[in-house]
C-alpha cells in the first residue's frame, strides 16, 4: 500500500516539474536587466538627450588630452618629451616614423569620434518617430547635427577626408563606406554648420558652459574654412562669429586658464567658445602638467599662483618645450611666463631647466586643487584670439596686409604686453603670414594647435627636415586606422602609408 | 595495491579450492562454533559486516567492535565476508574456530566504479579518456584549493598557479586551448551539480592596484572532503555536458560516510612558507655604480646621480617579505548503518601570505547523508558551507604611483632607508613610486566569502532496472570586499583616503529529472539514462566608493563619513537560463564489446534568438580484448582495452547580452562643473550568436602487463574548436569597433601517457612510480579577414600576442634580437640614432629601418609537453612521496626584464644580471645592451623582443613527503595515528630570468605576462592524522 502512494507520489512529481521545464521553455528569452531596452531610450525626452549627452562626452578627451596635445606639438618646433613610456609613445610623431600600427590614431582620434558620431546619428535617426515636444526637437536636431559636423572637421584636422557616416541605418549607408570626396566633405560641413546655427542658443544664454551655442558652430566652421585654405569663407564666418556680440579677450593672457577663470568659475571669462571642461577627479581631469611639472617640483617663480601640495603627481616622464621656441618670444611677453626655465626643488633650491637642451616647461595648466594625477584645468579648444588671428591670417591671404588684418593681431599683442605692429612692420603679404604664423605658436603652445598651424602654413614638414628627419608630405595627414582599413575594403589607405 | 588485489583474489581461489578439497575429505567433522573480528585493512573494526556460511542460509553480522559469533559451523565450511566498500572475501575455516578478516577496501581495481557526468560505469567499462584521481592520489603538502593538490597528475591537463599569494589563481587547461575570448576553463561538478565558478566581485577598488586574477573560486571547497576526482577529457565524455563540455569536465565527488560505527578523524597541520626565489636586483652598491656609470656613458641626467647610500641602503624585498605560518585543522565524523550513511566534516585552513598582510582563512563545514536501499529507494543530501577571509596586499599590476607593494620592491631607489629621520616612510625625490612599506601600512583590501554548495535527490525504482530521480542542486556565493587606500600612502595622498566597498553574489540553481534504465541480457548489458534539466544563473553587484574623509580612522566601517560629494556607486546584474534535455545509452555486448551514445540538446537565454537550442551528440566504441580467448591465455597482458571516440561539445561561456540591442549608461558628461547621465548604444546585436563548437576525436588504449605491474594508457586526441567567440572588427565608421561573432577555429591536438609501474613489492618494501606525460600543438586555424588579433598589453607594456592563423593562440609577436651593435659595425644598415651597445633589432623585410614590418612570432605561452613524475616508496611504516612536475618548450614575457631595460624613471631599480654584464667599449657584449638608450629602436612595440620573452620550461620539485604510521595495535580507542612531514616547492630548475617561472599577471589562461610576480613559496609542513 505504501509503496503504491509513493510511487504514486514520485510519478506524479516527475510530470509536474517536467511540465514545468517545458513552460519554462519561453523562458529562454531574457533581455539583460542592467541595460536600457532601445523603444524606453529612443521615445522619452530624457533618454534621447542622454544618447546627445553621449555624443558630447565622448568629444571631451579627459585624460586622452595630454596625448592630443603632445602629438600636435611634439611633431613641430615647439614640444619635446623626455623619459619613460610617454616618452615611447611618442617617439614615432618625434621622429617622424608613425606607421598604420601606432597605436593613437585609432584610439585617440578615429574611434572616440565615430562614437560620437555614431550617437549623434543614433538620435538623429530616431527623434522624428518619437513623440517629443518640437522645440526639444528643433534644439537637440541642431545639437546633434553640430557634434557630428564638429567631428567630422576633427578627423579631418588628423586624416582629410574620411568616410561620411550620416545615419546608422547600414542598409542605406553600408559599414563599409567609402570616402566622400573633398568637395562633398566640404560641403556637409559648410552645410551643416551654416543651418544648425539659427536653431542653437546664443552663448548669452548658454547656462551649460560647453553645451553647443551659434558660436559652437560658427567657430568650428572658421577653424574648417582655415584649415581648407578657403579664406573668403573664413573671413566671413569670422564677422558673424564677432557680430554675435558676445566674446572678447580676457584681460590677463596667463589667468585665461586658471581654473577660477574658467567660464564656469567665472562668468566675465567670454574668451572660450569651444571648451571641454576638466575637474579634479579620475576620468575627468587635465593629466598634462603632471608630465610638465620637472623632477623634485615645489614653485616656479613665473607661476606665484601655484601652491604645491605633496598629494599632487609628477610623472617621470618629462614634457617639454624646445629652447628654439623658448628663445623666440620677447622677453617681455606675458605669454612667456607660462614657460618655465627654471624651478625651486623638494630642498628649496633654485634649479636650471636649461642645463639640459630643450628642457623648459609648459605650466598653462595648473590646479592649486589637484590631487593625485587630477587636475581640473579646462582645455580651450577653441579661444576669442584664434578667432581673432584666423580673420588676420584670412584677410592677409585675401587682400594682403591691412590695417585691420595688423589691429587684429595687435589685440592679441597688447594682452601681452608686446609691442603692436604697424602696417608698415608686417610688411609683404608673405612676411605678414609668417608674423602670424609666429604670433599663433606663441599665443597658443601648449594648446595643440601648432600642428595643424604648420601644415596650412606649408611648414610642417620643413620644419621637420630642418630638424634633421626624413619627413615626407604625406605625413601631413595621418594613416587610416589599420584596423579600419583590414575591416572595411572601400578605404583605400592614404597614399604613402 | 593493484598487485595486492591480484594476490588476494589468487589467495582467495586457492583457498577456495582447499575448501573444497578438505570439505569433501573430511565431511564427517563436528560441528563448531566461530569466532572472529572483521576489521578494515588498517585494523579498525567493522561493525555490520556480513558473515555468510557459504552454501547455507546460516549467517552472522558483527557488532559493534566488529565481532562475530556463528555456531553450528560445519569446520570445513567457507565463510563469506561481505562489507559494503570492501572487496567480498570467502575464506575456508578449515578447521579453525577463530577466523579474524582484514577487509580490502574497493579501490583502485579493474572494478572501481568512476564517476561519469550523470552517473557511474565501471572502470573497466569505460569507453572514454576519463583521468580518475582518489583523494590518496592528491598532492601531498598543503593546498589552499583541489587543483593545486592535482598538479602534475593528470596527463592532457596542465595546471599553473598564476599567483603565489594564498589562495591565488590558478589557470587549468584541459587538452589546451580552444578558445580566443570565452576562456578555457573546464567546467565544474561537484556530487552531480553543475557549479557556478567565478568570482564575483571584482579584484581592484580606487586607488589600490587591481589585480588581474581573482582568487581561485576552489578556495571554497574543502580538499580534504573530497574522495575523487573524474577528469573528463575526450568528447565521449564531455558531450553529456553539451554547450559547457568542450574545455573539459571536472567531477568533484565529496566523501561518503561507510556503513560502520562513528570514525572521527582528526587531521593537522602546521608548517611555514619561505621566499624560494627572489626578484635578482642590483644592491645599493652595484645600483649606485652602475647608475651613475650610466649616466657617465650619457644615459640620465646628471642631477640624478647617486650621491650616497644611506646606512647601508635598503633591501625591500626582505623588507615586504616575511617567512609565513600555515595550518590546517581538519575534523570530520562518519559512519552508518547498512542502508543510512553519514560523513560531516569541519575544517579550519590559516595561510598568512609571504607579503606582509596578505593571507588567507578558511573555514568550512559539511554534512553529507545517504540512504541507500538498494534497487528500491536511495537519497542524499550533501552540503556544504564555506567562509573565507581573505587580506589582500597590494600585489597588482598597477604602474608607478599606483603600483603595489612587490612592484615597488623591486623598482623602488635602494640607497634609501625605510624610514627618515622623523620616522615617516621616506619617500624618493627621483621615482614616481611609494615606498613599498608606505604600500603595505596604508593599502588594505579584505575579502569575505561566503559559499553554500549542496544537492539533495530522491531516486525511486520503479522496477529493479528503472529508476526515476529528482535533484535539486544550488551553488550560491556571496562575496564582499572592503579596501582601504590610507591619505598616507601615495597613490591616497590629498584624497583624504579612498574607500571602496564591493559586494556579489551569484546564484545558481539547478533541477535535473532523471531516468534511468540497467538491465542484464545474458552476457551483455543495457545502461540507458534520460535526463531533462533546468538552471538558472544570476549575478548581482554592487560597489560604492567614497573619498575624503576628514578622519580616515574608520576607513569602510564608516563610509558615509567622506565627502558625500565625491561618491560615487555602481551596480549590475546579469542572469541566463539553461534547459537541457539528455539521453546517453552504454551497451556492453558479451562484457566484450562496448558502446556509449549521448546526445544533449541545450537551449540557453545566451544563445541569439535564431539558435535558440544546440545538439551536442557522442559516440564511443571500446573493445575488452583481454576477454577474448586469444589474449587470455598470454599471462602478462592482463588488461588491453582499445577505444575510439569522437563527438561534439560547446563552450556557452559567451556572456549574457551579446545577443540584444540595448543601450548602456556610459561615463558623466561634465558642463562646466555639473555631471550629467548619458546613455550610448550598448553593441551591434548579434541574433545568430551561438556556442562555441568543438569537435573532438579520440583514439586510445588503456594496457595492463605483468599482473598489472605496469599499467596505463595512451590516448591520441584532435579537437578542433570552430565558430569561436571573436570581436569582429567593424569598420568603425559605424561607431563600433567590432561585433562579437561566432567565426575562427583552433585546434588542438596531443598525445597523452599515462603509466603505473611498480618495480618493487615485498612485504616490507614496495616503490610504485606513476609518470604521466603529454604533448600538445594547438594552432589556430582561421579568424576570419579583417587582419590579426593583437592584443595583451598591461601596465605601459604593449599589446604582445597575436592571434594568427597557423600560429598557437597568443603567441608573442615582437622583434627578433640579433645581438648588441658593436663599434664598427655597418650603421648605415638601420635607422638614423642607433649607436653601439644599441639592441640590434633584426631587420625582417630588409628595409634598412626598424617598424612595425619587421614584428614576428617569437615564442608561444603553451607548453608543448605537460609531466608529472611520482614517486611512493614505502618500507615497513614509513613512507615517502616525490612529486615532480614540469613543462617543456613554453615562452613567457618577462614584464620586469622589459621596465630593466626601458625604466619609466632612471632612478628606478632593475635585474642585476643584464646591467652588471652590459655592452660597454671594454666589455662588447653581444648580449647585454649599454642601456645608454632608454627607448628601443622603433619605439614602443620594441619592448617586445626576443630578449624580454622568455623560455620559460621548467622542473619543479612539487611536493616531498615523508610519512610513518605509528603501529597502533596495542592502543585501543585508536585505530590510526600517523605523522608526516612534507615540503612544497623546494626547488625548480629553468632559464627563466624571473623567480616563477609559471606566474602570470594577465588574468588569461593564455595570454602569459609575467609581473612583479609573487614570490613562490617554499612550505615545510608537519603533520598528523589521528583515527577513533
Amino acid at each position: 500500500m505504501k509503496k503504491i502512494k509513493s510511487k504514486t507520489i514520485i510519478w506524479v512529481f516527475l510530470i509536474a516539474i517536467s511540465f514545468a521545464m517545458l513552460s519554462c521553455e519561453n523562458q529562454l528569452e531574457l533581455a539583460p536587466v542592467d541595460e536600457f531596452a532601445p523603444e524606453n531610450v529612443l521615445q522619452s525626452q530624457e533618454g534621447l538627450e542622454s544618447l546627445l549627452f553621449s555624443a558630447y562626452s565622448v568629444q571631451n578627451q579627459g585624460p586622452r588630452l595630454r596625448d592630443e596635445i603632445l602629438i600636435n606639438e611634439v611633431s613641430t618646433d615647439i614640444g619635446f618629451v623626455r623619459i619613460g613610456a610617454v616618452l615611447r609613445e611618442m617617439t614615432p610623431f618625434m621622429d617622424f616614423s608613425w606607421d598604420y600600427a601606432t597605436a593613437k590614431f585609432e584610439g585617440n582620434f578615429w574611434a572616440p569620434a565615430y562614437r560620437s558620431i555614431r550617437d549623434a546619428n543614433t538620435l538623429l535617426d530616431n527623434i522624428d518617430a518619437s513623440s517629443v515636444d518640437a522645440s526639444f526637437r528643433k534644439k537637440v536636431i541642431a545639437e546633434a547635427r553640430y557634434i557630428r559636423a564638429f567631428d567630422y572637421t576633427y578627423l579631418y584636422k588628423y586624416f582629410g577626408v574620411v568616410p561620411l557616416r550620416i545615419t546608422t541605418d547600414l542598409s542605406v549607408q553600408p559599414a563599409e563606406l567609402g570616402l566622400p570626396t573633398e568637395e562633398e566633405f566640404r560641403n556637409f560641413i559648410e552645410t551643416e554648420l551654416t543651418e544648425v546655427v539659427q536653431d542653437l542658443p546664443n552663448p548669452s544664454a548658454q547656462i551649460q558652459v560647453g553645451r553647443a551655442t551659434k558660436g559652437h558652430a560658427i567657430g568650428a566652421l572658421v577653424k574648417f574654412y582655415m584649415n581648407t585654405k578657403q579664406w573668403s569663407k573664413a573671413v566671413t564666418a569670422t564677422k558673424d562669429l564677432m557680430d554675435l556680440n558676445y566674446y572678447e579677450l580676457f584681460p590677463n593672457y596667463r589667468a585665461t586658464f586658471f581654473v577660477e577663470n574658467e567660464p564656469q568659475n567665472n562668468p566675465n571669462n567670454k574668451e572660450m567658445i569651444i571648451s571641454f571642461s576638466l575637474i579634479n577627479q579620475n576620468n575627468y581631469n587635465n593629466n598634462y602638467q603632471n608630465g610638465a611639472f620637472p623632477p623634485g617640483f615645489r614653485y616656479a617663480d613665473n607661476i606665484p599662483e601655484f601652491v604645491w601640495d605633496s598629494s599632487m603627481a609628477n610623472w617621470p616622464t618629462q614634457f617639454s618645450i624646445r629652447d628654439g621656441f623658448v628663445d623666440s618670444f620677447d622677453p617681455n611677453d606675458d605669454r612667456k611666463k607660462a614657460i618655465i626655465e627654471n624651478y625651486h626643488n623638494a630642498s628649496g633650491a633654485l634649479v636650471s631647466l636649461r642645463t639640459t637642451v630643450d628642457n623648459s616647461r609648459n605650466l598653462k595648466y595648473w590646479d592649486s586643487d589637484q590631487i593625485g594625477n587630477f587636475s581640473g584645468s579646462d582645455l580651450p579648444y577653441l579661444r576669442y584670439a584664434d578667432i581673432l588671428l584666423c580673420r588676420a591670417e584670412a584677410l592677409n591671404e585675401v587682400n594682403g596686409p591691412t590695417q585691420e588684418s595688423v589691429d587684429l593681431i595687435n589685440m592679441i599683442r597688447d594682452r601681452a604686453n608686446v609691442s603692436s605692429y604697424s602696417l608698415t612692420d608686417v610688411g609683404d603679404k608673405d612676411n605678414f603670414r609668417d608674423l602670424i604664423l609666429k604670433e599663433r605658436g606663441w599665443e597658443f603652445f601648449g594648446e595643440g594647435k601648432r600642428r595643424e598651424d604648420l601644415i596650412r602654413h606649408g611648414k610642417f614638414i620643413q620644419y621637420a627636415i630642418d630638424r634633421g628627419l626624413s619627413a615626407q608630405d604625406y605625413q601631413n595627414y595621418f594613416p587610416y586606422p589599420q584596423s579600419e582599413i583590414n575591416s572595411n575594403p572601400n578605404l583605400v589607405q592614404r597614399q604613402g602609408y | 595495491m593493484k598487485k595486492h588485489k591480484q594476490k588476494k583474489s589468487w589467495l582467495s581461489v586457492f583457498y577456495l579450492l582447499l575448501g573444497f578439497m578438505l570439505i569433501s575429505f573430511t565431511s564427517f567433522a563436528q560441528n563448531v562454533t566461530v569466532n572472529g573480528k572483521v576489521t578494515s585493512s588498517d585494523g579498525m573494526p567493522l561493525p555490520g559486516a556480513n558473515i555468510l556460511v557459504k552454501g547455507t542460509s546460516q549467517g552472522a553480522q558483527t557488532d559493534f567492535d566488529g565481532n562475530y559469533s556463528i555456531t553450528d559451523v560445519n569446520p570445513q565450511a567457507t565463510l563469506v565476508f561481505r562489507y559494503l566498500g570492501y572487496i567480498t572475501q570467502e575464506l575456508a575455516l578449515a578447521n579453525r574456530t577463530t577466523l579474524n578478516v582484514a577487509m580490502l577496501e574497493d579501490t583502485e581495481s579493474l572494478d572501481e566504479v568512476v564517476v561519469i557526468g550523470y552517473g557511474t560505469v565501471k572502470k573497466s567499462d569505460l569507453t572514454g579518456a576519463v583521468t580518475s584521481i582518489k583523494a590518496e592520489d592528491m598532492n601531498p603538502g598543503a593546498n589552499a584549493s583541489v587543483d593545486q593538490a592535482l598538479q602534475g597528475r593528470i596527463a592532457g591537463v596542465q595546471i599553473s598557479q598564476k599567483s603565489n599569494e594564498p589562495g591565488g589563481g590558478l589557470s587549468i587547461s584541459i587538452r589546451g586551448a580552444g578558445s580566443i575570448q570565452a576562456g578555457s576553463e573546464p567546467l565544474y561538478v561537484v556530487d552531480g551539480v553543475i557549479v557556478n565558478n567565478g568570482s564575483v566581485a571584482a579584484t581592484g577598488g580606487s586607488g589600490f592596484t587591481g589585480n588581474q586574477n581573482p582568487r581561485n573560486p576552489l578556495n571554497s571547497i574543502n580538499p580534504q572532503d573530497i574522495a575523487s576526482i573524474e577528469v573528463l577529457k575526450d568528447a565521449s565524455s564531455t558531450a553529456i555536458y553539451g554547450s559547457r563540455g568542450s574545455n573539459g569536465v571536472v567531477l568533484i565527488t565529496t566523501k561518503k560516510g561507510k556503513q560502520g560505527k562513528l570514525k572521527v578523524a582528526y587531521d593537522y597541520y602546521y608548517g611555514f612558507q619561505e621566499v624560494g626565489e627572489r626578484m635578482n636586483i642590483l644592491s645599493p652598491t652595484q645600483y649606485m655604480g652602475v647608475l651613475n656609470d650610466l649616466i657617465d656613458a650619457g644615459a640620465g641626467d646628471p642631477t640624478q646621480k647617486v650621491d650616497a647610500i644611506q646606512g647601508n641602503g635598503t633591501d625591500w624585498q626582505d623588507q615586504i617579505y616575511r617567512t609565513a605560518p600555515i595550518q590546517n585543522h581538519g575534523l570530520s565524523f562518519s559512519g552508518g548503518s547498512e542502508k543510512l550513511s553519514y560523513f560531516s566534516s569541519l575544517n579550519y585552513f590559516g595561510q598568512d601570505g609571504l607579503v606582509k598582510g596578505s593571507g588567507m582563512q578558511r573555514y568550512n563545514a559539511r554534512v553529507n547523508i545517504n540512504y541507500n536501499d538498494s534497487k528500491k529507494l536511495k537519497f542524499g543530501i550533501n552540503i556544504s558551507n564555506s567562509f573565507i577571509a581573505d587580506d589582500y596586499a597590494s600585489t597588482g599590476t598597477g604602474i608607478n604611483e599606483n603600483g603595489g607593494a612587490i612592484y615597488a620592491a623591486v623598482n623602488f631607489d635602494p640607497t634609501l632607508l625605510p624610514y627618515d629621520a622623523n620616522g615617516n616612510f621616506t619617500q624618493s625625490g627621483f621615482i614616481n613610486i611609494d615606498n613599498p612599506l608606505s604600500i603595505l601600512a596604508g593599502e588594505k583590501a579584505k575579502g569575505e566569502n561566503f559559499r553554500f554548495i549542496g544537492n539533495a535527490f530522491l531516486e525511486y525504482f520503479i522496477t529493479p532496472e528503472l529508476s526515476s530521480k529528482i535533484q535539486v542542486g544550488g551553488d550560491l556565493q556571496n562575496q564582499r570586499r572592503d579596501i582601504f587606500v590610507s591619505p598616507n600612502t601615495l597613490s591616497g595622498l590629498g584624497t583624504g583616503g579612498l574607500a571602496t566597498i564591493q559586494t556579489g553574489v551569484k546564484d545558481y540553481v539547478s533541477l535535473d529529472g532523471t531516468l534511468s534504465f540497467n538491465k542484464d541480457f545474458g552476457n551483455d548489458n543495457l545502461n540507458a539514462i534520460a535526463v531533462a534539466s533546468y538552471e538558472y544563473f544570476q549575478t548581482k553587484s554592487f560597489s560604492g566608493n567614497a573619498q575624503g574623509f576628514a578622519l580616515p580612522d574608520l576607513g569602510t566601517n564608516a563610509i558615509g563619513s567622506g565627502d558625500p560629494t565625491l561618491n560615487s556607486l555602481g551596480s549590475g546584474r546579469t542572469q541566463a537560463r539553461f534547459i537541457s534535455y539528455l539521453g546517453r545509452v552504454n551497451y556492453s555486448l558479451n562484457n566484450k564489446y562496448l558502446l556509449t551514445a549521448s546526445i544533449r540538446a541545450d537551449g540557453s537565454s545566451r544563445f541569439g534568438k535564431n539558435n535558440r537550442f544546440g545538439y551536442f551528440p557522442s559516440a564511443a566504441i571500446a573493445w575488452k580484448m583481454q576477454e577474448e580467448d586469444f589474449i587470455k591465455n598470454i599471462d602478462w597482458l592482463n588488461e588491453l582495452k582499445v577505444r575510439v571516440s569522437a563527438g561534439e561539445t560547446g563552450n556557452a561561456n559567451i556572456g549574457n547580452s551579446l545577443a540584444f540591442q540595448t543601450f548602456s549608461a556610459g561615463d558623466n558628461l561634465i558642463f562646466g562643473n555639473d555631471f550629467y547621465n548619458t546613455i550610448y548604444p550598448t553593441r551591434i546585436a548579434n541574433p545568430d550568436l551561438t556556442w562555441e563548437k568543438a569537435i573532438q576525436y579520440d583514439f586510445g588504449v588503456d594496457f595492463g602487463l605483468f599482473k598489472n605491474k605496469i599499467s596505463g594508457s595512451i590516448d591520441y586526441f584532435y579537437k578542433e574548436t570552430k565558430d569561436l567567440l571573436v570581436t569582429i572588427p567593424q569598420p568603425q565608421n559605424t561607431g563600433f569597433s567590432g561585433q562579437v561573432q561566432n567565426l575562427g577555429g583552433v585546434s588542438n591536438q596531443g598525445v597523452e601517457l599515462t603509466l603505473g609501474v611498480t618495480p618493487i613489492r615485498s612485504d616490507n618494501f614496495s616503490w610504485d612510480v606513476n609518470a604521466n606525460i603529454s604533448t600538445l600543438k594547438n594552432k589556430v586555424l582561421n579568424i576570419g579577414d579583417r587582419g590579426d588579433i593583437i592584443r595583451g598589453g598591461i601596465a605601459q607594456i604593449p599589446d604582445f600576442s597575436i592571434i594568427t592563423p597557423g600560429q598557437a593562440l597568443d603567441s608573442y609577436y615582437g622583434y627578433i634580437v640579433d645581438g648588441i651593435w658593436q663599434e664598427g659595425d655597418d650603421f648605415s644598415l638601420t635607422d638614423p640614432g642607433v649607436n653601439p651597445g644599441d639592441l640590434k633589432f633584426r631587420d625582417i623585410n630588409g628595409d634598412g629601418t626598424i617598424n612595425s614590418e619587421d614584428r614576428t612570432i617569437i615564442g608561444d605561452p603553451l607548453p608543448d609537453l605537460t609531466w608529472g613524475l611520482v614517486n611512493n616508496f614505502k618500507y615497513k611504516n614509513l613512507s615517502l612521496d616525490i612529486v615532480l612536475q614540469g613543462v617543456e618548450g613554453v615562452y613567457k614575457l618577462n614584464g620586469n626584464l622589459v621596465n630593466t631595460y626601458f625604466p619609466n624613471d632612471f632612478r628606478r631599480n632593475r635585474i642585476a644580471e643584464p646591467l652588471l654584464n652590459r655592452w660597454t667599449p671594454e666589455n662588447p657584449s653581444n648580449t647585454y645592451p649599454s642601456f645608454v638608450a632608454s627607448n628601443p629602436q622603433s619605439g614602443t612595440n620594441g619592448l617586445i623582443n626576443s630578449q624580454t620573452v622568455e623560455d620559460a620550461s621548467y622542473i619543479r620539485l612539487q611536493s616531498v613527503r615523508l610519512g610513518y604510521n605509528v603501529p597502533i595495535e596495542n592502543i585501543k580507542f585508536l585505530s590510526k595515528l600517523s605523522f608526516y612531514l612534507s615540503a612544497q616547492n623546494l626547488f625548480t630548475i629553468t632559464d627563466y630570468s624571473g623567480p616563477d617561472p609559471a606566474a602570470n599577471a594577465s588574468g588569461s589562461n593564455t595570454i602569459n605576462i609575467d609581473f612583479n610576480a609573487y614570490a613562490l613559496p617554499k612550505t615545510y609542513l608537519f603533520g598528523m592524522n589521528v583515527e577513533f
